[in-house]
């Protein structure tokens, strides 16, 4: 009986130390990795299950920012028993990327952060296989930032960040102060140019003035194979035959004789998502989107966000309609806008050997039209062009400067903190009024921009300040694993490049690049005058005097305007109700006097002086703080991308418990970055 | 006052073999459900790690939470085999065995990626705890 026993013990002692072992030393990733072998791994984007499509767009531009080569399927295809649409994304190996980092390596850390952001479906084929597509070339975005952009050029920005395309903010003064092929110029560097929405943008190009010459660079750069992406005002402004006579590109008409009221006020009550009909679902724009479409909200009508852009008639011979307006969502449209249905929406078009895209609504807002505005960059951004963000020299900064930096970002985003809540507290008092009313005529609608800023500029400090703190620990981890590959010199290149893109992250914050917009202290109208604006930041820690600036505008100035307008705006809301349930000759005639007192220009009346208050504080808080902070997050973000492969390069060569090694070193040094 | 017409009492003390007794029959019953439980718990680990597998395109620790339940199956029928091997058996021996293949499965997860290091590392400290835990268990629990 105990021998018995005893055979059963050594049997379980055995099974599990067998159990314990095998885990120790599997360490086989049972994924399909290339092991030397070409491979093809294709990216479903229908897959929307599993596949997050905006993720997948991000990992393509991280790819194509290191010079791999990303297909765009332009056509069906079958392959492994798989079929797959247009639009699909695949990536052949071998490669090596413009660091010199195999394609082994590169994949696999593709592969892992797929899984880690969501796009969990990558196939990977050893078949090989034709169908027609174009190499993809990363577009580098010139995005047009002004007064006239309003809130369009912040969500622009949230949109591209979000999908990874990495942005340069230009105003009309960068776009004539060099011609559009000079070396140094913006539109030089970049491949596609984006007007976004607002106000008619050519109030800033006036006729006669320097300015003016940038339409004409507009112009060249499209003409000789740059990219232009317009969207409502933008869109506006590139059509042959709306009588403004600047870029013209597309050839089609604004047609505000249907539409009487584009200048009127009656297109507001349509303001809000609305859907659109996909004429030419096999246009590389619209792959995915229309009648087929899997994804849920792209199609068979696709929602898209609609702000008061053009509706387009009379499309010429070099442009195609790519998608129409179909219906109102919940909106009830007056019969003066009704005819819009049915006219285009979306239009791609060719320039000379410029391709252009334009919407009448607005596709960067949120909704499903994240993928549509990817594809209408990919389609036409033509001309390669190199990164605008590696290091211009391989200099890196020593540990204690970056904990010295990194201790000032960190005070600076405690001072800024209460007094942007301040003043989005102050502004949301200000929205409350009710005075912004987007569908009523005298809604100024541009408070909640002013909002909006103030609540993505806190989200956006936070971020500064996580990547602040990540950037300390990871240079820390990357200054041990240099001791690790100390006989490899690639891997060594590849840490001072990590390190040197963490040294400019942090070179940029101490040394901000002047942002040349004039604040100024009147209006024409007799408005003002304002505090004079002294506050221009040079660095970082000098954000919060232009805080501090706004903060006190909001409330000493802003606030007391707006509640004067909003105590106006209630009298004639009152007297308006009046002329329609009770009217007679004299509350008609108190009505139109009173609309005329509010609106009046010359003087100002309330409604102008309120409408340029805001303006006033939007112009300090869009040029002389968003303007920093978000070229300061564009850097942060491709930093983080570059730190995130370059540490599973090291990883890999170094192997799990080396690099675990660094870690914990890293986190003893700095225990806050480990977290982040 | 009243006299209450119930008398209080303490029920009487049960002896030691008493007690083991009880306990014994309580094991007989219980080491069914550890059994029963256990090949549930696998079967249940099972799906939903193939389910994590089909669903994540791939084996990577996002399968973490099925291996784990397998794991946690694994260790209750080995509890039961263990107890009726050696005749001991306690809360404390129990628990080391589900906090070592707790680890187990964490390392198996983890060791699927080279940047999961630290992770591994963890899941092998895991490990060393329930070992620790099942040999202070064996030791300290009395002979039924």
């Amino acid at each position: 009986m105990s021998d018995i026993l005893q055979t059963k013990k050594t049997v379980l002692v055995l099974f599990m130390a067998a159990v314990m072992i095998s885990s120790i030393f599997l360490r086989t990733n049972i994924r399909q990795s290339e092991n030397g072998q070409p491979r093809t791994y294709i990216i479903p984007m229908e897959d929307w299950i599993r596949n997050d499509d905006v993720n997948a767009i991000r990992l393509v531009n991280a790819l194509l920012e290191e010079g791999v080569p990303v297909y765009w399927a332009l056509e069906e295809f079958t392959v492994g028993g798989s079929t797959y649409p247009a639009g699909t994304f695949y990536i052949k190996t071998p490669f090596t990327t413009r660091h010199g980092v195999s394609s082994k390596v590169m994949m696999d850390w593709v592969m892992w952060q797929a899984k880690l952001t969501r796009v969990w479906k990558i196939d990977v084929t050893a078949q090989s296989f034709t169908v027609n597509s174009k190499e993809l070339i990363l577009p580098r975005i010139v995005l047009f930032y002004d007064k006239t952009t309003y809130e369009n050029a912040l969500m622009h920005y949230l949109r591209f960040r979000s999908l990874g395309f990495k942005t340069v903010l230009a105003n009309a003064g960068d776009l004539y102060t060099k011609a559009w092929n000079e070396s140094g110029s913006v539109l030089n560097e970049a491949n596609v140019f984006v007007m976004p929405g607002g106000a008619v943008h050519f109030w800033s190009f006036p006729y006669g003035a320097p300015q003016a010459w940038g339409i004409g660079n507009i112009t060249e750069f499209v003409k000789n194979g740059g990219g232009y992406i317009g969207v409502c005002a933008g869109t506006v402004e590139a059509l042959t035959t709306t009588g403004y006579g600047y870029c013209e590109f597309v050839n089609a008409y604004m047609y505000d004789g249907v539409r009487q009221d584009m200048y009127a006020r009656d297109w507001k009550i349509l303001q809000g998502p609305l859907y659109i009909n996909v004429e030419q679902p096999n246009h590389p724009v619209m792959f995915g989107y229309g009648l087929g479409a899997s994804r849920p909200g792209y199609g068979p009508q696709t929602t898209i966000y609609y702000l008061g852009g053009p509706a387009m008639y009379d499309v010429g011979l070099n442009a195609t309609v790519l998608a129409t307006y179909a219906a109102p969502i919940t909106q009830e449209a007056m019969s003066t806008v009704s005819n819009q249905w049915g006219a285009a929406a979306v239009i791609g078009a060719d320039y000379y050997d410029g391709k252009v895209v334009v919407f009448g609504p607005h596709p960067e807002y949120p909704g499903p039209c994240a993928r549509l505005y990817a594809q209408a960059l990919y389609y036409s951004a033509n001309v390669p062009k190199p990164s605008r963000l590696d290091p211009i020299e391989n200099g890196v900064m020593s540990e204690t400067a970056i904990s010295e930096r990194v201790g000032t970002i960190k005070s600076t985003v405690s001072q800024i903190k209460p007094i942007l809540d301040e003043t989005t507290r102050t502004t949301s008092k200000i929205v409350n009024l009710r005075i912004g009313d987007i569908y009523h005529p005298l809604g100024i609608a541009v408070d909640v921009h002013l909002l909006s800023f103030c609540k993505e500029l806190l989200a956006q400090l936070n971020d500064i300040q996580r990547y602040a703190v990540k950037f300390q620990y990871e240079y820390s981890k990357l200054n041990v694993l240099k001791g690790m590959v100390q006989n490899n010199p690639q891997l060594e290149n590849l840490i001072e490049y990590g390190q040197a893109m963490i040294s400019s992250f942090f070179n940029l914050t101490a040394n901000l690049p002047p942002e040349e917009h004039v604040i100024f202290e009147t209006h024409w109208s007799g408005i003002g005058p304002f505090p004079p604006f002294t506050e221009e930041a040079t660095k970082f820690e000098e954000l919060v005097n232009a805080f501090k600036y706004v903060n006190n505008e909001t409330t000493a100035v802003l606030y007391p305007t707006a509640k004067d307008f909003a105590e106006v705006f209630q009298e004639y809301n009152r007297l308006r109700i009046q002329n329609q349930t009770a009217y007679t000759p004299e509350v008609n005639a108190t009505l139109t006097e009173l609309f005329q007192n509010i609106t009046s220009q010359w003087p100002a009346g309330i409604h102008l002086q309120t409408y340029y208050t805001v303006f006033h504080t939007l112009d300090v808080v869009q040029y002389k703080i968003a303007y920093h902070i978000f070229n300061i997050l564009t850097l942060a973000d491709r930093t983080m991308e570059i730190i995130s492969y370059v540490e599973f390069a090291l990883a890999t060569a170094v192997g799990p418990f080396n690099y675990a090694y660094a870690e914990i070193r890293a986190f003893m040094a700095h225990p806050e970055g480990a977290f982040l | 006052m009243q006299k209450s017409e119930h008398s209080w009492h303490t029920p009487k003390e049960p002896s030691y073999k008493e007690i083991r007794e009880m306990a014994n029959n309580t094991w007989e019953k219980m080491k069914k459900n550890h059994a029963i439980g256990g090949f549930a718990i696998i079967i249940t680990g099972i799906i939903i790690t193939a389910f994590l597998w089909w669903f994540f395109g791939g084996f990577w620790f996002g399968e973490l939470p099925g291996v784990a339940i397998l794991f946690i199956g694994v260790a209750e029928i080995l509890y039961v085999t263990y107890a009726a091997i050696t005749d001991k058996k306690s809360t404390l021996l129990h628990m080391g065995l589900l906090v070592l293949f707790i680890g187990v499965a964490g390392y198996l997860s983890f060791a699927s990626h080279v940047m999961l290091g630290t992770l591994q590392i963890a899941s092998l400290a895991v490990m060393v705890i329930g070992i620790i835990l099942l040999a202070i268990g064996t030791i300290s629990a009395p002979k039924t």
